[in-house]
């Protein structure tokens, strides 16, 4: 309890780049369908798998959303991504590590570039791939238990992610956001 | 021991189901969390979430047949009680593309009152469609459907947060048909079924002619 208020002021609770960098990661449609999807598509697997599945994402997310400019590579590499997770999530994809690593990339991938941060910090972009790891945890958690009791509901819902992946390329195409 | 099944299946379908609204539920996070944010014309996102998210269910024409596509597909059984909610949202994005590019299509509004009606037919007769025929159905009055919810996107406040709005409730509406299609494992449930279907069926007609007497 004392340790709280203390933590509370040290430099790391007050760098709001931080936490400006995670809240990001609920702010695009596509990067939040980049969480469901890595959920739908590779839960299933052991928890070790599931962890190093979930700090993939969250890594490439990092990488991503602090490296890649926003311009057309950002702009097509999102929705393509992220419609290729939700494809494989269509496909119940067997949860083997070599099947869902290339996902858990493309999840983070098209999260890093769908986020767009503010100020293209280090500091912002860790905050974005933190939240990109705890969120996709909690997705393959709760997507394994609903496989168990309804796995075709795992199939209808990457069909979702895939339509609307696909019609926010459109939109972008067209300069809509 | 069959007796016993019954009840643990149904309590299974009640908590995925609920897994399902928590899904549903994430992914409205960027609504709840824009009304909040801190940029410029945030809460204008959240309106254009909630605006796609509301339509196909203020829509009846949408509703019945998103619905009656679910119900269709678990009276076919495995593997359409799938492959057709999952097929649907993949063709319909063509339809959708079609309209996000204001690219002519003709009769869609009376496209999608026939698919209200031809879903409504196929579940009141129990139609037990070849598979490659219920998909070409099921695709054909897809194309309709995007190609209304595609030309609405550019109109709309903000089209990213719309379309992900419409595109969740639609999800969850099939979800919500092959639910209720479950009944179609026991003899009432499969009447009960085929009277709904005849219900939407009639709304279809009520929808082809224009829908009199609502205004």
């Amino acid at each position: 309890m004392a340790a709280a208020p203390a933590l509370a002021h040290s430099p790391f609770g007050a760098d709001a780049l931080f936490w400006e960098g995670a809240w990001h990661l609920f702010l695009a449609p596509l990067a939040l369908a980049a969480v469901v999807g890595i959920g739908l598509a590779c839960a299933g697997g052991p928890l070790e798998q599931e962890i190093e599945l979930a700090s993939l994402a969250g890594l490439t997310c990092c990488l991503v959303a602090w490296q890649l400019p926003a311009g057309p590579v950002a702009t097509w590499l999102a929705p393509l991504s992220i419609a290729a997770v939700g494809l494989g999530a269509v496909l119940a994809i067997p949860p083997t590590p070599w099947r869902t690593r290339p996902l858990a990339l493309l999840a983070g991938l098209g999260a890093g570039a769908a986020i767009e941060l503010d100020t293209r910090t280090a500091v912002a972009a860790a905050g974005a791939g933190a939240a990109m790891l705890v969120t996709s945890i909690w997705m393959l958690a709760l997507a394994v238990r609903l496989q168990r009791r309804w796995p075709l509901a795992l199939r209808v819902a990457g069909a979702w992610i895939v339509a609307l992946s696909l019609l926010l390329l459109a939109l972008a195409m067209r300069g809509l956001r | 021991m069959g007796g016993n099944r019954q009840p643990c299946a149904r309590r299974g379908y009640v908590a995925a189901a609920a897994e399902c609204v928590v899904l549903a539920g994430v992914a409205l996070l960027p609504g709840f969390a824009l009304a909040h944010g801190a940029h410029a014309g945030d809460a204008g996102i959240a309106g254009g979430f909630m605006a796609g998210a509301l339509h196909p269910l203020g829509g009846l024409d949408h509703l019945l047949a998103m619905v009656a596509v679910g119900i269709w597909g678990a009276f076919l059984g495995a593997p359409l009680i799938w492959v057709l909610p999952v097929a649907f949202p993949l063709i319909m994005v063509v339809g959708g593309i079609l309209g996000v590019a204001e690219l002519p299509l003709p009769y869609v509004e009376t496209g999608i009152a026939l698919s209200v009606l031809a879903l409504g037919l196929a579940i009141a007769l129990a139609w037990r469609a070849p598979r490659g025929l219920a998909l070409a159905l099921v695709g054909a009055f897809a194309v309709f459907h995007g190609y209304a919810h595609g030309a609405e996107l550019p109109a709309a406040a903000q089209p990213a947060a719309y379309a992900a709005g419409f595109v969740i409730v639609t999800g969850l509406l099939h979800l919500a048909g092959i639910g209720i299609g479950y009944l179609a494992g026991s003899r009432r449930g499969t009447v009960a079924l085929r009277t709904v279907g005849a219900g939407i069926a009639v709304a279809g007609v009520w929808i082809l002619l224009g829908q009199p007497g609502l205004a």
